[in-house]
Order: C-alpha cells, then structure tokens, then sequence
C-alpha cells in the first residue's frame, strides 16, 4: 500500500489546459503554471495516483534514470506540499503497473512556474475594532 | 421543513435602506446599461455623484424597467449617519467579508482601508453602497465603481467582470490582459490614441458563449504618471493632476473620446504585452494557458468570491479564441495598427 495526494482543498483553484495547468491559492495569493512533466504529474496527482505510480508514469514516458525521476519527483511533491497546493491523503491504495511507452521523449524535471506579484492584495490588516458608530475603524487614521 | 435562516446583513438591510431615504433629499438617479441589463443608480446628493458616475456615464440610458437597483450615499454630505450595525467588531473575515451573510442570495462586504460597505440582495436585485465619509473615496475607486457588486451579480450567469483592457474596430476586439507594468495600460491607450474603438483598460465585462463578447464597465484609463508623456493629447484629461506623486493618473474619457467608446466587442484574441525596448511590435501565438494564466489569477485574487466561477469561464474564454504575446515596440503607432491587421485577417504572426 503505498501514499497518494490530494489537492489542497477549497483555497486552491485549478484548471487545466491539456498537459499545462494554472493554479491559484486563494490563500497565499500565490499563483503557478505547471507546464510539461509538471503538468503531466499534477494531473496524474488529481487521478490519485501513487509516489510510485508518478515515478513509473515519468520513467515510462520520458529517457532519464530513474533515480534522477525519483530525486526530481521528491523534491516537486515537497514543494507543492510547502505551497499547501496538495496535502498527503489519509488514504493508500495499492500500485498499478504501466507498461513503458515504445519512444521515450526527452526528459526536463517537473518544475512550479510560482507567481507572488498578487500577493499584497491579501496583505491588509483584518478589522480587528470599530468606532463608536458601530463601523469599523478608519485602517489609515483619517477622518 | 427547514426554518429559512436570515442573515445579518439581510435583517439590517431595510434599516440601511431607510438611512439612505433620509439620506436622498433630493436624489439623483441614472440608469445606466451594463451587461445588456439596466441597473438603476440612486445617488443620495452630489457628493458620490459627481465622484462615481463619470465612470458610467458612457452607458447611460433613458429611465425604464430595471435588473439591479443600488442606492449610494455617504453620512458625511448627507448628514445621515448609518445606523450601528447588529454584527460586532468580530464579524468581519479576513477581506471585510461579513460573516454568515455571503451566501447565494446576498453579498456583504466592508471593504477596509477604504470603508465602503457594499449589501447586495441577490434575488431581490437591491444593493446599497454607503462610506462614512465621500473624502475616502480613492481615485481607483472612482476608476471602477461598484466592481464588487457587479462581480457578485454576474456569479451565476452568463458574466463575468476580469482584470483586462479591451479594444477593437468593426464591433470586434481583443483583450489585453497583464499584470502591472507589463505595457497593458500603455497598450491599452495607444489603441485609443490610435483611434481604436475601446471598451475599458483595466476592468472589462465578459460575457461567454459561444460567441464571447465584452461588454464596456468604466470610460476610464489609468496610467503611471511617467508614461503620461506618451501620450500629450490625453494629458488634459487627468482627473487627479494635484496628486501625481502618490496616485497614477486617472483619466474620464467619455466626453473627449466618447465616439470611440463602445458598449461591446466580439472578443477574437487575449493579447499579452510585454514591453521589448525594440521599435518595433511583434504578435507571438501562445498557449490557451497562458492567457488563462494572464487574467484568472488576478481577477479571482482582486475580486471576492466565486473563483472556481470566475476560473471556468476564463479558461472557457482561453480555449476559444487564440492568446498571443504582444512584444510591444518603442513606436507605439504601431501597436493599434497591429491589432487592426490581426482583427482583418491580414496579419501574419509568428507561432514560435
């Protein structure tokens, strides 16, 4: 029995455009393209599909050792753990096998194209105290 | 049966509707056409009247039956204070949001900073806008009043207001979308410059379908003082002169340019600039993605709710009609000739 993924709940909105994606978090005010193999694996995450099945779907696919296809998938999966893009699935289930395709395609490691220009959208400090109006206070001081 | 459950902001409502009618001595209405639908404007005095409708004017239309009714007043001309409302200091989220009353059939936001409270009843089409104070009333609000409630009315429908300029010629039109500094405003206005028809150049109505068309919101431009040499002709225009330093320069086009204002455009391409510091502009085709990537992200993350809504009919928009970057030149005369070439077919661009 092995781990699978899921995405990262209602903050994330996602669509997706053949093997290339654009994720946003609604959040962090963080946005991201995931385009070629980081495409192909997000889509494959959404399948539900194993550490060992994103592993074999590359290595299948695309001419590169396989420990370097463990190596970059790793470090990938971290990253959109750290950007609360998926989140480890309280479910496992076990592998399937894929056959290797017949012309494997030259390999480039799943990369996020990450985006923070939004970000200072979510900046602004919540209301945290009104004024004897009943309304909340000015959050710049002016009358 | 389930007991209905009425919302905060729904039960104070008709006391905030009762404020405004003390309020509008004497009110100012204006109806005005967005989206092919009438919304009817109550301005309660001249202080929000004269700050917010220049932006619409260039959709007025003649009294008649209406979709969406919205009374906007503030305490500080009208001497009419709102009253206190039955929600505390903790029930506001994280973005002015009122808690337990944004649900389908009402919106209810205090936008911070700003202090302007938005209250949409969705089924009944009634929204009020109030502020303490029309002194508060920033110059971006003036650029694209009642986006909030317009974004909360298209939710559900065919509409969709998104973060992107829009010009065009013979009732067809492109999109140019882009973040800050990305040559989306200077693009936008070398194509008015250039006597392009224009339809907004930074908050624009989508309306999907088979046919995708953009509707205009605002008769308006804003543009980073420094790049107001540009563009000489429109330098008068600039509603904010005294205040350069800390605004970018906001600009009312209706009545100088009001013939090259249009209603609505047939969208037939997403443009994306991208400044070069070469003479010469370029089209480069593009991937849907990237013009989903172009508008989605900051329209969902500038406007509140309904961003799954908002991600679907932009990605439906990016499928299909073609995306292309707009490398734009330092000759900016070339640009809204490009676009023209692009909209007649005769323009050959590169699919690199």
């Amino acid at each position: 029995m092995e781990q699978i993924y899921e995405i990262g709940g209602p903050n994330v909105v996602r669509e997706s455009f053949g093997q290339e994606v654009v994720v946003v978090h609604l959040e962090t005010g963080n946005y991201y393209s995931l385009e070629g193999t980081a495409g192909e694996v997000w889509s494959a995450i959404e399948e539900g599909s194993t550490t060992s099945e994103l592993e074999q779907l590359l290595a299948s696919r695309y001419s590169a050792e396989q420990a370097t296809i463990r190596e970059d998938l790793r470090e990938f999966l971290q990253e959109l753990v750290s950007e609360k893009l998926v989140h480890p699935s309280e479910t496992e289930r076990r592998v399937k096998t894929l056959a290797p395709a017949a012309n494997r395609l030259p390999y480039s490691a799943p990369k996020l194209g990450k985006f923070t220009d939004m970000q200072d959208l979510l900046l602004l400090d919540p209301i945290h105290d009104v004024d004897e109006s009943g309304w909340p206070l000015k959050a710049n001081g002016q009358a | 049966m389930q007991e209905a459950v009425v919302c905060p902001a729904s039960a104070f409502f008709p006391e905030a509707v009762r404020a405004f009618e003390r309020a509008a001595l004497n009110p100012i209405l204006r109806y005005y056409s967005i989206g092919d639908r009438v919304w009817r404007l109550e301005f309660a005095g001249p202080a929000l009247f004269e700050l917010l409708s220049p932006a619409l004017e260039h959709l007025a239309v003649p009294e008649q039956a209406h979709a969406v009714r919205v009374r906007l007043f503030d305490s500080e001309s009208t001497g009419v204070p709102m009253p206190a409302p039955p929600w505390g200091q903790d029930g506001y989220g994280p973005r002015g949001e009122i808690e337990g009353s944004n649900n389908d059939d009402f919106f209810a936001v205090f936008q911070q900073g700003v202090d302007i409270l938005h209250l949409y009843d969705v089924a009944a089409g009634e929204a009020i806008y109030w502020t303490p104070t029309w002194r508060a009333i920033p110059y971006w609000e003036r650029s694209f009043p009642l986006r909030s409630v317009i974004h909360r009315w298209s939710a559900h429908q065919e509409f969709q207001p998104i973060h992107a300029g829009a010009v065009g010629t013979d009732g067809e039109g492109v999109l140019i979308v882009g973040r800050g500094g990305s040559g989306k405003s200077t693009s936008t206005l070398a194509c008015l410059e250039g006597g392009l028809h224009y339809a907004g150049d930074d908050y624009v109505l989508l309306e999907t379908g088979e046919a995708p068309k953009v509707h205009s919101l605002y008769g308006t431009a804003k543009l980073v003082p420094d790049n107001l040499h540009r563009f000489p002709r429109l330098q008068s225009l600039v509603a904010n002169a005294d205040r350069l330093e800390e605004e970018k320069a906001l600009l009312f086009l209706g009545g100088s340019h009001g013939g090259q204002l249009v209603r609505h455009l047939a969208v037939r391409a997403i443009l994306i600039p991208c400044v070069t510091g070469l003479r010469d502009s370029t089209l480069v085709k593009t991937t849907p993605m990237a013009g989903a990537l172009a508008i989605a992200p900051t329209t969902i993350l500038q406007l509140l709710g309904d961003s799954h809504g908002v991600m679907r009919k932009v990605s439906a928009l990016a499928r299909q009609v073609p995306t292309y970057q707009l490398r734009a030149g330092t000759d900016l005369p070339q640009i809204p000739r490009l676009i023209a070439d692009l909209l007649k077919g005769t323009h050959g661009s590169s699919a690199d």
